[in-house]
């Protein structure tokens, strides 16, 4: 394997980490949310769930068929502050997005064929589901 | 008025004032050689840049203003070679602008530059965003 080769599988390997901590994050998030009191940010809070469990498995697919062990969840992760309120849990959702967004797009450069083209498929989505939390669009979402 | 002594120091160096003329007239810029300079090396990324500019002026014959200004800021990052036209457009403007994003990716994996490959592939972003935003994708 070269150096390059290296990088671009250690680049998967991180946006795995990372999609590791949003399910695990967006799943609390989900908890504490009323999906009759709050209907659409309970969708919203769904749809991104299975979205980064989707995206969870294509990363780890790619990282098997570089012939590695994808990297494993960590028992916890820190929970964003102040989700007392259905407003703060959409903050903590959206902040949560943009800084995926913009996780992706510092990775993508790093990986080279498929494992670019999947990282910035997931930055597409990434920065779509920002609008189901609330954001509007921008010219260049992640940077 | 100048005194004497000096009108006689002025004379004794002025011949040399004009030989520094006569030499200053032979490295006149105007005749002087350009400079050893070599010209800047071609862009790598340039055919990439150009042919996803096209791409984007032909997905945007007929396309609503959100997305011809959302493009005036990605053509204007991407700095293509002057000149440069759309792709022919065919079909629906719905699909081509669909079809952009996949245009975007592909162009984000064949760049070279780290900072081109950002660049697109934030662009793709955007313009996933706007199509989301429209109910389009």
């Amino acid at each position: 394997m070269t150096t390059a080769d290296t990088a671009s599988t250690e680049a998967v390997q991180a946006a795995l980490a990372v999609e590791h901590a949003a399910i695990f994050v967006l799943g609390a998030l989900g908890g504490r949310t009323s999906a009759s009191s709050a209907p659409a940010l309970a969708r919203a809070l769904t749809d991104a769930y299975d979205d980064h469990v989707n995206a969870r498995e294509a990363l780890a697919a790619h990282v098997v068929a570089a012939g590695i062990e994808p990297v494993a969840p960590s028992a916890v992760y820190d929970l964003p502050g102040r989700i007392g309120t259905e407003a703060g849990i959409g903050a903590a959702a959206l902040r949560l997005e943009k800084d995926i967004t913009a996780t992706y797009l510092a990775l993508a450069p790093k990986a080279t064929g498929t494992h670019r083209t999947l990282l910035i498929q997931l930055l597409c989505r990434a920065a779509a589901r920002q609008l189901d939390l609330g954001a509007k669009p921008t010219a260049f979402p992640g940077t | 008025m100048l005194s004497r002594r000096t009108a006689v120091g002025v004379a004794a160096v002025a011949p040399l004032a004009a030989s520094a003329c006569s030499a200053s007239e032979m490295l006149d810029p105007v005749k002087a050689p350009p400079p050893s300079t070599p010209p800047a090396p071609a862009n790598p990324d340039q055919s990439v840049i150009d042919a996803t500019v096209a791409a984007i002026l032909g997905a945007d014959e007929g396309a609503p203003a959100a997305f011809v200004q959302l493009h005036r800021a990605h053509i204007e990052a991407l700095a293509p070679t002057k000149g440069v036209t759309a792709d022919p457009a065919t079909g629906r403007w719905q699909d081509r602008q669909l079809a952009l994003v996949t245009k975007l990716t592909t162009a984000a994996g064949r760049a070279v530059d780290p900072q081109l490959v950002t660049l697109l592939a934030s662009a793709a972003a955007g313009q996933q965003q706007l199509l989301h935003g429209r109910g389009l994708a």
